[in-house]
């Protein structure tokens, strides 16, 4: 008989290379009565661990299980649920949410500490209309309003000439008032 | 041979009397691969079983309830072997030493060389006895191992091939030389 086959099997279940499949042939080969010469030395090993597989607890240990729990166990079970994902990452979720609450919290935090000279509410920029309509109908005039507030530079040099003082006003004398 | 690692997408009730209660050999030959001790042995699987009964609110969470039992049945073998002040690995006259682990009538019905075989499995380091019992007697895959020991996969192997060919080696010897 051919034991090519187990000696190869051997050899993968003494580099831990043999599937449990593999290791059961091995166990049911050692359980017969007649084994080669050659594989004798081996087959103590898997009797071996076939005794151990063997041993067990009594009955009356059920027993004294059951009182030492307090025979609670007859009734009692725990119904598994499965975890679905969105209950899984759970804690993910709240972890997000409390960073999210601390930055909101601290942005908040150094904005009202920081000196603003500005009305609340009113932005630097704005300008403020009691009529709706206002914006649209002084818009034509703004640049007739802006060019009467320049002066050429002939008339400057006249001015300086004669030494008049300049005009109120303009943008020079604005910028010396500190407008 | 093994099932653990139950499927997470399917609802389970998980009994006490019908899922944890039959672990209970399994459990019996995992202490008694490390106190080497019948009576220490039952203990353990008791109060494993106590510890695991109590913690009932925890299974639904749990990846595999059988995985569970036996870390915790292996943390309590080692305790109680600590406990006892013993060294885990008897070096002395083991081998003229019959095995304490069965009745008489077993020891007696075994051969020689069987027995010799046994107590070189008892001479093992803990770690590499939990895990020849864990592979080659129940059947367990290298990652059930893993989570079982909280090792890694590879040192599973690693312990699992020191234990198969230390066994080999004394195996060959036995045979070759009758010792």
């Amino acid at each position: 008989m051919d034991y090519k086959y187990i000696e190869q099997l051997l050899e993968k279940y003494w580099n831990c290379e043999t599937s449990v499949e593999e290791e059961r042939i091995l166990h049911s080969f050692f359980r017969q009565e007649d084994i080669p010469a050659h594989l004798r030395a081996y087959q103590h090993i898997f009797v071996c661990l076939g005794q151990q597989g063997a041993e067990k607890l009594d009955a009356a240990f059920d027993k004294r299980v059951l009182e030492a729990i307090g025979k609670k166990a007859e009734k009692d079970t725990v119904q598994c649920i499965p975890l679905k994902p969105y209950i899984r990452f759970r804690p993910f979720y709240k972890a997000a949410g409390m960073i999210g609450i601390l930055l909101a919290i601290g942005m908040a935090a150094q904005h009202s500490f920081q000196p603003s000279d500005l009305s609340e509410g009113t932005p630097a920029c704005a300008e403020q209309y009691a009529d709706p309509d206002a914006p649209f109908t002084q818009m034509p005039d703004a640049p007739e309003q802006q060019s009467a507030s320049l002066i050429s530079p002939t008339d400057t040099i006249d001015r300086l000439q004669m030494g008049a003082p300049r005009p109120s006003g303009t943008p020079t004398s604005q910028a010396k008032k500190g407008l | 041979m093994a099932t653990v690692f139950h499927n997470r997408d399917k609802m389970k009730t998980i009994s006490f009397r019908d899922d944890i209660l039959p672990l209970k050999d399994k459990l019996f030959r995992l202490a008694l691969r490390i106190t080497l001790n019948t009576e220490e042995a039952e203990d353990v699987v008791q109060d494993t079983m106590v510890k695991v009964w109590q913690q009932k609110e925890n299974w639904q969470r749990l990846n595999s309830v059988e995985a569970y039992c036996m870390t915790i049945c292996r943390h309590l073998a080692l305790d109680k072997t600590t406990q006892a002040g013993r060294r885990n690995v008897p070096l002395d006259g083991q081998a003229e030493k019959p095995s304490s682990l069965s009745a008489p009538d077993e020891i007696a019905s075994r051969n020689e060389r069987v027995r010799m075989i046994w107590s070189l499995m008892e001479k093992l380091p803990e770690i590499q006895r939990s895990i020849l019992q864990l592979r080659d007697v129940e059947g367990y895959s290298y990652q059930e191992i893993a989570g079982i020991l909280q090792i890694s996969d590879t040192q599973v192997k690693v312990y699992l091939h020191r234990a198969r060919n230390f066994i080999r080696s004394e195996a060959e010897k036995i045979d070759e030389y009758g010792l």
